[in-house]
């Protein structure tokens, strides 16, 4: 792995990570409530 | 008794179960039972979603689907008409019944309507339905009308694929390479990212569901509309994504419509599997049919007329309300007020004059911010507690 893709597994890492922080957080609701 | 299991899109637990699912389901891809396997992911995903009172109700819609695949046949005109007009009926009941929560419904129905995402399902159903019967390709086995009904990574808001992308993607995709693989990645965490962090910071501190007046209520419509580009946006990234991994063809739903320059543009940047649904199923056809009895002597009239016709209808779709007519017909006049312009542009300036007109800074700034107040002013119509 070269180290372009090293740190874009970094930047998938990071933002996936804070997605899941922020799921934790119970505030979610979906689009329209289709 | 069986124990009540459900998953409720648009919650954490669905979205970790989608990522679950695609750890499970990619090393799978390349097997010879690779549509079956899919197709029966899909059923049982859908299944999951709408729980034990919704599975029956699931199941017979596949059923009945399939049963009108089956029932189609070139040489039995009466059994197409009664297929085309019962199943076709009975869909149109069921999206009126799921728009309107009022309406009493069997138990496990209703849910099962909702975690489905019916009002796509409903689209996917009619794209099918026509090209069955207008025998666009092979009847369809039971196993595609599933996978294509059904998707499980386009269940929660789409994208609504094209019939004809659906049956022209490969059986056996390409193998999964590195580059590809960290390609859908990336818009999987893009959509996570946008959804969970920006789109609901957005909500959290500056949306208030416009209760908070004055002033602020300008403030909030283009939050509003930002916040609702990000989000909606995020689950065509995470399911285009996901399509990637799975080598499943998923169509781009957005293409930066922030930056549109009049509605015409917006349409083809905002949603566009939906516009793009719209303009096969309905503009196409009402266009040629107004064409064909005004012998094409006023085309422009023609186009304003399908024009209006579709976006009333899009406004219906999206909630069966006078609001969303509303928001339709504001719409449609824009549409329709646009296409007039271009042609009064092209009448005075011809194509070269049109060209540098359109090609000016100061036009191009004023015309993009003007749309975008417009779709931001046309979301309030909808978002308002009136």
């Amino acid at each position: 792995m070269q180290r372009k893709d090293t740190l874009r597994v970094l930047w998938i890492a990071i933002r996936i990570g804070l997605a899941i922080v922020m799921m934790g957080r119970g505030s979610y609701f979906m689009y329209q409530g289709f | 008794m069986l124990p009540e299991l459900t998953i409720d899109l648009g919650t954490p637990p669905y979205w970790f179960a989608v990522l679950a699912a695609v750890i499970v389901i990619v090393p799978l891809v390349h097997g010879t039972l690779r549509a079956i396997v899919v197709a029966c992911f899909d059923l049982s995903f859908a299944c999951v979603c709408a729980g034990t009172a919704g599975t029956p109700f699931v199941v017979g819609l596949v059923a009945g689907i399939y049963l009108y695949v089956w029932l189609i046949r070139p040489d039995a005109i009466r059994r197409t008409t009664i297929a085309v007009v019962v199943i076709g009926g009975a869909l149109l009941v069921l999206f009126v019944a799921h728009k309107l929560p009022s309406l009493e419904l069997p138990a496990g129905a209703r849910g099962a309507l909702s975690a489905i995402g019916f009002s796509y399902v409903v689209l996917r159903a009619v794209e099918l339905m026509r090209a069955v019967v207008e025998r666009r390709h092979p009847p369809p086995r039971l196993d595609e009308v599933i996978s294509y009904l059904l998707p499980f990574h386009m269940l929660a808001a789409g994208p609504i694929q094209a019939y004809d992308e659906f049956r022209g993607q490969p059986k056996i995709p390409d193998a999964l390479t590195w580059a590809t693989a960290l390609g859908g990645l990336e818009r999987i965490a893009s959509g996570l990212f946008k959804k969970f962090v920006i789109a609901q910071a957005i909500q959290e501190v500056l949306l208030t569901g416009f209760t908070a007046h004055g002033p602020y209520l300008v403030v909030e419509a283009h939050a509003n509309y930002l916040w609702l580009y990000l989000d909606f946006s995020a689950y065509s990234d995470i399911a285009v994504g996901i399509g990637i991994l799975l080598g499943r063809a998923t169509p781009e739903n957005f293409a930066n419509p922030l930056a549109a320059r009049n509605l015409t543009e917006f349409w083809e940047r905002w949603h566009i599997s939906l516009s793009q649904f719209v303009r096969r199923n309905l503009f196409i056809p009402i266009q040629l049919a107004l064409g064909r009895r005004t012998r094409d002597v006023h085309p422009l009239l023609s186009a304003s007329v399908a024009i209006a016709i579709s976006f009333l209808l899009v406004g219906l779709w999206h909630g069966l309300s006078l609001r969303f007519l509303a928001w339709g017909g504001l719409h449609a006049v824009g549409l329709v007020a646009t296409n007039v312009y271009k042609h009064a542009l092209h009448a005075k300036l011809g194509r070269k004059g049109v060209k540098a007109y359109l090609g000016r800074r100061s036009i191009r700034v004023i015309a993009t911010v003007l749309t975008f107040e417009l779709v931001a002013g046309s979301l309030v119509l909808v978002s308002y507690p009136f």
